[in-house]
């Protein structure tokens, strides 16, 4: 349970520093990295990224609309057919990082085993 | 290459020296300056062509069709100091086609360019406030002339109460095309019915494309009264007249008329239905229906999507004052609160004081950086 919150909360700060230097796709790269180096039963790894990305740019996003004061994110909402809520396109926004992270993090978790043989944690 | 040149220009000559360099396309380049010289020169690079050339598809292998030359550019149209004190262009017809030795061609409406006439001639000691007026004036010349041919041919003692609501409006109509008025809408569907029972039967004989000829010609048409060859419809044995025309167009936008009212959309904002399109059309990037004044053939000739955006007034005073606006903003960014922010002034007929920025200014606390440009 301790390895679980803790790589809920790693992904989601080395995630948040890989966007200081790197283009999006960084959030693969941490969560891929955080479930190697804390070893975790797949379906957690994959949670945990899951969720580390998800409640970081859930955060990130709706602090960025609400200095914006969510001209934009209406207006791209209406685009996507969305009928103009905000929240809901931070919500899909949010699940896509999420998704990219959690495969990311699932392949860590693989990749860890292959590379040392290691069995899977109990 | 111009706009260096006219933003050095100091006086008439290097005004002229800076617009030879305007090739294409032709523009309306006006001119003023603080000695007090005015001028308008309709400059461009034109071919010289004999009446109605290029008006038609012609043999293309024949060489002797093609432009035998261009209009030397000493003998474009201008005009310097007119006696009338003041130079104007609504994109009318540059020349009188009697005194003028080249054909211009194209389809040039003339009645905004009358009316600015006909007000800068009334107006004495113009202020900025006059012309923000004029600019953003919305009378409708058009109208004025073809209205009394309309009210004195339909048949008031033969219209339902409906039909007798609407002719009232149209004839009490003060000819302007204001947002929230009714008549401009009625004016506008009784012509546009006008114009369909007249030249549809003429045009399906010869299965041509729907090109109606110009707004102004079936108005000198119907000027003419039943004498107008075309307002016969040609579908039937009957010799229709104006009169005949005009009530069948007036019962017919009647009715377009009591649809649209039903539905709201009657007043002339929302029947005009003015939209500023972001350019790929995408809606929530764009201003859709702006209830705004003006018309067609109003000063402030707003159409559905284009009409004058940008309005500029500039006072030629010792230190220069100027004003402008746009309906768009500072920012191309969407998700910016500046990037449609100039709108809404720009549809209550509001400007901005344009900063003509002197030396002694640079300490300003507007501005934010200074680049300075040096030749080597």
């Amino acid at each position: 349970m301790i390895k679980y919150i803790l790589s809920i909360l790693v992904t989601a700060l080395l995630s948040f520093v890989s966007g200081l230097y790197l283009p999006w796709w960084g959030i693969a790269i941490a969560a891929f990295v955080v479930s190697a180096a804390i070893p975790q039963k797949p379906a957690y790894s994959f949670l945990s990224g899951f969720l580390g990305v998800f409640l970081l740019w859930e955060v990130l996003a709706w602090w960025i609309d609400n200095k914006n004061n969510g001209i934009l994110t209406q207006k791209i909402a209406y685009i996507f057919g969305l009928d103009g809520s905000s929240l809901l396109l931070i919500i899909i926004t949010s699940l896509i990082g999420a998704l990219v992270a959690g495969f990311a993090a699932l392949a860590g978790s693989y990749g860890r085993r292959i590379v040392f043989h290691a069995p899977l944690p109990e | 290459m111009i706009f260096n040149a006219l933003d050095h220009a100091r006086n008439y000559s290097d005004y002229l020296d800076a617009i030879k360099w305007l090739h294409t396309p032709g523009q309306n380049a006006a001119f003023a300056c603080k000695q007090g010289d005015i001028a308008i020169c309709d400059q461009g690079e034109f071919p010289a062509k004999w009446k109605r050339q290029g008006d038609f598809v012609m043999p293309g292998t024949d060489s002797s069709y093609a432009w035998q030359g261009m209009i030397p550019q000493r003998e474009n149209p201008i005009m310097l100091n007119p006696e009338r004190g003041y130079v104007s262009s609504a994109n009318q017809y540059p020349v009188d086609p009697g005194d003028y030795p080249y054909y211009l061609g194209g389809s040039y409406p003339n009645y905004r360019g009358m009316m600015i006439n006909r007000y800068l001639n009334q107006m004495k000691d113009i202020s900025i406030e006059d012309m923000m007026k004029l600019q953003t004036d919305t009378y409708n010349l058009f109208a004025e002339m073809a209205r009394p041919v309309l009210i004195k041919n339909i048949d008031s003692s033969d219209l339902n109460a409906t039909e007798r609501k609407f002719y009232d409006l149209l004839k009490d109509w003060d000819l302007r095309y204001e947002a929230e008025s009714k008549a401009p809408s009625i004016f506008k569907e009784v012509w546009d019915s006008l114009t369909s029972i007249v030249w549809d039967d003429d045009l399906e004989k010869d299965n041509m494309p729907g090109f109606y000829p110009h707004e102004s010609t079936l108005l000198e048409g119907i000027l003419r009264d039943s004498a107008y060859e075309f307002l016969d419809d040609i579908r039937t044995p009957e010799k229709e007249t104006l009169k005949q025309d005009v009530n069948l167009a007036f019962k017919r936008a009647a009715a377009a008329c009591r649809l649209l009212e039903s539905e709201g959309n009657l007043v002339w904002g929302k029947m005009k239905g003015t939209h500023i399109e972001h350019l790929a059309n995408l809606d929530p990037f764009s201003r859709l229906n702006i209830m705004n004044s003006g018309g067609v053939y109003a000063i402030n000739s707003v159409k559905e999507d284009h009409g004058p955006s940008w309005r500029m007034i500039v006072q030629l005073t010792a230190n220069t004052e100027a004003y402008g606006i746009y309906p768009g903003g500072q920012s191309g960014n969407p998700g910016s609160p500046y990037y449609d922010d100039f709108v809404d002034n720009w549809v209550n007929g509001k400007y901005y004081l344009l900063w003509m920025m002197t030396k002694d200014e640079e300490t300003d606390k507007r501005v934010k950086a200074i680049i300075r440009v040096t030749t080597l």
